[in-house]
């Protein structure tokens, strides 16, 4: 698990009200070993855009919008300039965020290998100004094209409100911190803690707890 | 996870400089923890607070009072402390602490 290239190289927030369609995306992401958040509410995705600078792709579902899907992806956009987002949504309304500026767009339920490629298209030639940094890396290869978006058998548990998936770090792996004013840090993973932190060992008796996306391999692995 | 906050009985007594401390006299205390690792030196002020850990023991947790990307936490555990604790002159909190590593 932990050495397994996450099929997509970025982190993802997915911003969906619906904890049906959240519960079945989890699982799916999950499974190609991404790194994401969910939220449901358009001040949770503010919150992780300012928190978590390694997101590079939104999953914007259309009803989370509210009917300020335009407003909504300006404000994204306006935080990360290189964020690339795809639209999603139960009732086939692209024209709607293609308007917005959004061409990718993924019709409920979607599958994990449509995300995927929905995130090869090039980007829209009206919003190459601001997305012509826009760098997805897409590893094709982990990706599983039978996984079905209709999962019944989860436990619904934390994908209600906002959360954090970790699949990239082990026990025992060692890694950098990347991120905030601990940046440089190298410690071992000791243990998964909740909320998507990550407990390090930096030396004998003493550690640090962390959120995950904060965290990278440590590339001298001394 | 570290929520079980234990008394320490030191919490309000003044700090008392010696060689070898206990960290649960750090209790409540404002703190900056000065890490060293490959030469590179890493200030971190916070808040300290003894507690439980359910996978470490007793522990001192040193939280950052403002946000901080990531919302690090430093963790020592009672047992392996080694470092030195001395008066802050330099900071603005109140002690340092600076492990043997």
């Amino acid at each position: 698990m932990g050495n397994r290239q996450p099929a997509i190289d970025g982190h993802i927030l997915v911003v969906d009200g619906s904890r049906m369609d959240v519960r079945s995306i989890r699982q799916q992401l999950q499974h190609i070993g991404c790194i994401f958040h969910t939220t449901e509410s358009h001040g949770g995705a503010i919150q992780w855009l300012g928190t978590d600078s390694h997101i590079k792709v939104v999953v914007l579902d259309h009803g989370t919008a509210n009917g300020r899907v335009a407003d909504f992806v300006s404000e994204l956009k306006s935080m990360r300039s290189n964020l690339t987002i795809v639209g999603s949504s139960s009732t086939d309304c692209r024209h709607e965020f293609a308007a917005a500026g959004v061409d990718r767009f993924l019709l409920k339920p979607w599958r994990i290998a449509e995300l995927l490629e929905a995130l090869t298209l090039p980007e829209p030639s009206h919003s190459k100004g601001l997305a012509e940094e826009a760098s997805v890396d897409i590893h094709i290869g982990a990706a599983d094209a039978d996984i079905h978006s209709s999962d019944t058998d989860l436990d619904l548990g934390k994908a209600g409100s906002s959360d954090t998936a970790c699949l990239r770090f082990d026990c025992g792996e060692r890694v950098r911190i990347a991120d905030g004013s601990l940046r440089g840090l190298k410690g071992t993973v000791v243990a998964d803690r909740t909320g998507g932190r990550i407990l390090l060992q930096l030396e004998e008796g003493t550690f640090v707890e962390i959120h995950h996306y904060c965290l990278e391999k440590d590339p001298s692995n001394a | 996870m570290p929520d079980r906050r234990i008394a320490s009985g030191h919490g309000a007594e003044p700090f008392q400089r010696s060689k070898r401390t206990d960290i649960s006299c750090l209790d409540g205390r404002s703190v900056t923890v000065i890490l060293r690792q490959r030469g590179r030196q890493y200030v971190y002020r916070g808040t300290a607070a003894f507690q439980c850990d359910d996978l470490l023991g007793n522990v001192l947790t040193v939280t950052a009072a403002g946000p901080q990307t990531g919302d690090p936490k430093l963790i020592f555990t009672e047992k392996d402390w080694k470092g030195r604790i001395i008066p802050d002159l330099e900071y603005g909190s109140e002690l340092c602490m600076i492990p043997s590593g």
